[in-house]
């Protein structure tokens, strides 16, 4: 969460921002097995936008064309220019994975000045959300092409989330390369995607051995899926994860 | 025909109500939007060149190996350095965010005498005035966050020429005395509370290592390294005391109770092993699994410089006392700091980049330096079994009217060497002794010492970025006993104090802005204010999830908002900041 706002020049809270108005685009959450203690477990599940490939709800509900869906990397795409603020998106969006400027960007005298040069600030208005890091997408890219490449390598573009985690627990590359390691962790038992019965094909695969995580994302608002003490009653979605492997498209 | 009044308001109308249809309006919103995105109220990051910079991390200490995305000679971002000793390419949440601190808002800017501004050569005279003004039984301290650095060495010295001088160190400085620990043989960690996947040691080589370890995490919470753990075992506050020796019996095939044999079953199966957590029951359950100065377990090391102890000063004896604080530690408990000083006029010396903390109480406050301003060195890391050092050179600009805490009391001892000379003389001696090896940031090769032509070339590759690692010792064996911290005592409850509070996850007191997503715009962490009970906890308290309560606990009253949690222990109250102590609660 924090390399992902130093990478994206999300703003830090203003004093009247709470959970529901804050901006993070990739936000982990607790969730346990909703057993008393001493039974009670709990994983830890980072919720980003999920890439959807099909029927991408928020691509669907745009009235201005500002959610585009990149054929070539299956990245969903947030323009803030053309965005007018209506949050149609928003509440398409089933993984409550997009988030509205409700101010404008602001930071401490002299912090601006390490804002990453690489990514533009947002306005007031309008709605954002993770991109994977479309800024280091057009670096590679540009690095490939100066070397006369049209194809990176793989590993030589990741977020910035992929790259901070201190437990190599974020998986990223091509799913379309079978021969990938996201690809071979997706296909395996133990990947599993979010509301996956919604039809919109996810990209983020996530990994748990632990059947409570699972029935969690398959049967949101069944039993044994509950977030712990503040963040109860915020995953209307149906959280799940805990293994926190997240192969994902690129 | 003429043209009346009536029909240039039909024509005015129906052109409005035309223009709704076309694309105009639309064009001309979504061009307002366009245009009012680069608007003067949004901040536009800067241009220029962009290049890598390295330095070390000294918000804590692990000192890791920091990788700088500069634009220009400014830091935007920080990351690992992959392969590094220490922190295996790993930054914690803290260290990503570092050069945000010099832009906090709650920074000392200029020296001050009893909250006014002071020249700091009229600071250094009244400081020297109060030194010399010391009686018999009065004493000078100097409180050191890290014992073992250069800047130790200066206060060694300087307190050397005084008649009566204590240099100490905050009880948690050094919590496995001269020992480290050789996690990458270990194969079992038996935690007594400490926080092994949330922050101990280095991050990194803590997490670079999980994959062959089983985690057992004793204590009343469910915390996040209880989460993360193979086993966790509940215990009732205070229980860790009396839970090693149960464990201790239990591995000596004596009667124990199930959840201590089932943990002596797994350290036994998993061997070397290790216990920690600080407390002498734990030193003794060390003895017991024979870790001590063997493969895999506490290995000592040789740099080891023993501080004094800031509890074991006798209270009421220190006249003058210089409280150096870390950028990125929490403050000392100023309680415990107000006992140790003499009743009357005591002077208090802050040397603080902070203004809260201890420069709420101190006579004096002497604005250091903060993170990545100064040249500065990373000692050896807490937990490493061989001793390390390392440069932190400076990526940002400081400001004026800021001194190194070094440089103060190298001035208040009339010696005119410098901090960063102090530093050269330190690299200098590493290279005469002509052990271990230097790891470069750069190119993340290592090499020998005794290969590098001069301490001049050795200084210059630890500013450009580089550890120097000690040779381990040879023979382990024949070690000190190891000496483990302890923590603080039982707490029971009382007719007045029916519940125990635990403290639950602090949120930092230092940090940059972005801290924010952790604490305040996703909830992950919970708010300082928010205590956390089991609901039967709470009905028996005539509580409700959510209402506004009162927690009193010896050391005061706090006004909270109560959550329900199941996953709770019942009979505790966990709270963020606080102690262990008894307590109790009352819907407010």
């Amino acid at each position: 969460m924090i390399a992902c706002a130093v990478e994206n020049n999300v703003p830090p809270a203003r004093p009247e921002a709470t959970p529901r108005t804050g901006i993070t685009w990739m936000r982990v959450y607790q969730i346990s097995n909703g057993a008393p203690f001493p039974e009670n477990r709990a994983a830890f599940i980072p919720i980003l936008c999920q890439q959807c490939g099909k029927d991408t709800p928020c691509a669907a509900v745009c009235p201005q064309e500002a959610v585009e869906v990149d054929p070539a990397t299956g990245i969903v795409d947030q323009m803030p220019q053309r965005c007018l603020g209506c949050r149609y998106c928003m509440a398409a969006c089933p993984y409550h994975a997009r988030y509205f400027n409700w101010w404008d960007p602001q930071w401490p005298p002299g912090m601006e000045k390490t804002l990453n040069p690489d990514v533009a600030t947002r306005m007031r208005g309008v709605v954002e959300k993770c991109n994977f890091c479309h800024g280091r997408l057009h670096a590679a890219r540009a690095r490939a092409a100066a070397e006369g490449r049209r194809e990176l390598h793989p590993g030589e573009y990741v977020p910035a989330c992929v790259e901070a985690c201190p437990a190599a627990a974020i998986v990223f590359g091509d799913l379309d390369d079978p021969a990938s390691e996201v690809a071979r962790l997706a296909r395996d038992g133990q990947s599993f995607r979010i509301l996956e019965r919604l039809g919109t094909a996810p990209k983020i695969y996530y990994r748990t051995t632990r059947p409570w995580v699972r029935s969690g994302a398959t049967n949101p608002c069944g039993a044994g899926n509950f977030a712990r003490g503040p963040l109860r009653g915020r995953l209307s979605g149906g959280p799940s994860g805990s293994g926190q492997k997240e192969p994902a498209h690129a | 025909m003429g043209f009346t009044r009536r029909d240039l308001l039909t024509f005015t109308g129906g052109s409005a109500a035309g223009l709704l249809l076309t694309p105009v309006p639309w064009s001309l919103l979504r061009d307002t939007a366009v245009l009012s995105e680069n608007w003067p109220g949004v901040p536009q990051p800067s241009h220029g060149e962009i290049r890598t910079r390295y330095t070390t991390c000294m918000l804590c200490p692990a000192g890791c190996g920091v990788r700088a995305r500069c634009v220009g000679d400014r830091p935007v971002s920080l990351a690992g350095v992959p392969g590094h000793p220490a922190s295996r390419g790993v930054l914690c949440p803290t260290g990503l965010v570092g050069h945000h601190l010099a832009f906090c808002r709650d920074r000392a800017a200029e020296p001050l005498a009893n909250g006014k501004p002071v020249a700091i050569e009229r600071a250094l005279a009244a400081v020297s005035a109060a030194i010399a003004a010391c009686g018999p039984r009065d004493s000078v301290a100097i409180l050191d966050p890290r014992p073992g650095r250069a800047a130790s060495l200066v206060y060694r010295r300087f307190l050397a020429g005084l008649p009566k001088a204590v240099h100490c160190a905050p009880s948690d400085s050094q919590p496995y005395g001269p020992f480290g620990i050789d996690l990458e043989n270990t194969r079992a960690i038996l935690s007594f509370g400490a926080p092994v996947l949330d922050g101990w040691l280095s991050p990194g080589r803590v997490l670079a290592n999980r994959s062959h370890l089983q985690l057992i995490q004793v204590e009343p919470a469910y915390s996040r390294t209880a989460s993360l753990a193979d086993l966790w075992v509940p215990v009732l506050p205070g229980g860790q005391e009396t839970f090693p020796a149960a464990v201790a019996r239990a591995l000596k095939g004596e009667d124990a109770d199930a959840s201590a044999t089932e943990v002596a079953r797994i350290l036994l199966r998993n061997k070397p092993a290790i216990a920690i957590g600080g407390g002498a029951a734990v030193a003794k359950l060390n003895a017991v699994l024979a870790s001590v100065g063997r493969p895999g377990g506490f290995l000592p090391r040789r740099d080891f410089t023993l501080a004094t102890d800031i509890a074991a000063v006798p209270d009421g004896s220190i006249r003058v006392l210089l409280i150096e604080e870390a950028a990125g530690a929490n403050p000392l408990p100023w309680d415990l700091l107000r006992r140790k000083l003499v009743p009357q006029n005591p002077v208090v010396v802050a040397l603080t980049p902070w203004l809260d903390g201890c420069a709420q109480h101190a006579d004096y406050v002497i604005p250091a330096p903060m993170y990545l301003e100064s040249l500065d060195e990373a000692p050896t890391p807490a937990g490493s079994t061989v001793a390390s050092f390392s440069l932190s050179p400076a990526l940002l600009t400081a400001p004026p009217k800021l001194t190194q805490p070094a440089e103060f009391v190298l001035r208040l001892a009339h010696d005119s060497a410098t901090y960063p000379e102090i530093l050269k003389q330190r690299v200098a001696a590493i290279e005469k002794d002509r052990r271990g090896a230097l790891f470069t940031y750069a190119d993340g090769k290592s090499k020998r010492v005794r290969d590098i032509a001069s301490a001049g070339d050795l200084w210059k590759a630890m500013l450009g970025g580089a550890v120097w690692l000690d040779d381990p010792l040879l023979s382990p064996r024949g070690a000190d006993p190891l000496v483990c911290a302890g923590p603080p005592g039982p707490a029971l409850p009382t007719p007045q104090y029916p519940l125990i509070l635990i403290p639950a996850d602090t949120p930092p007191q230092h940090g940059s802005p972005l801290m924010s997503k952790l604490y305040r715009e996703s909830g992950l962490r919970r708010s300082a204010n928010a205590a956390t009970v089991h609901p039967e906890t709470g009905r028996d308290h005539a509580l409700t999830d959510g209402c506004r309560a009162v927690v009193k606990s010896p050391t005061g009253a706090f006004p909270v908002q109560v959550i329900f949690d199941p996953a709770v222990m019942p009979g505790v109250i966990e709270m963020a900041g606080q102690g262990l102590s008894p307590a109790s609660i009352r819907r407010a």
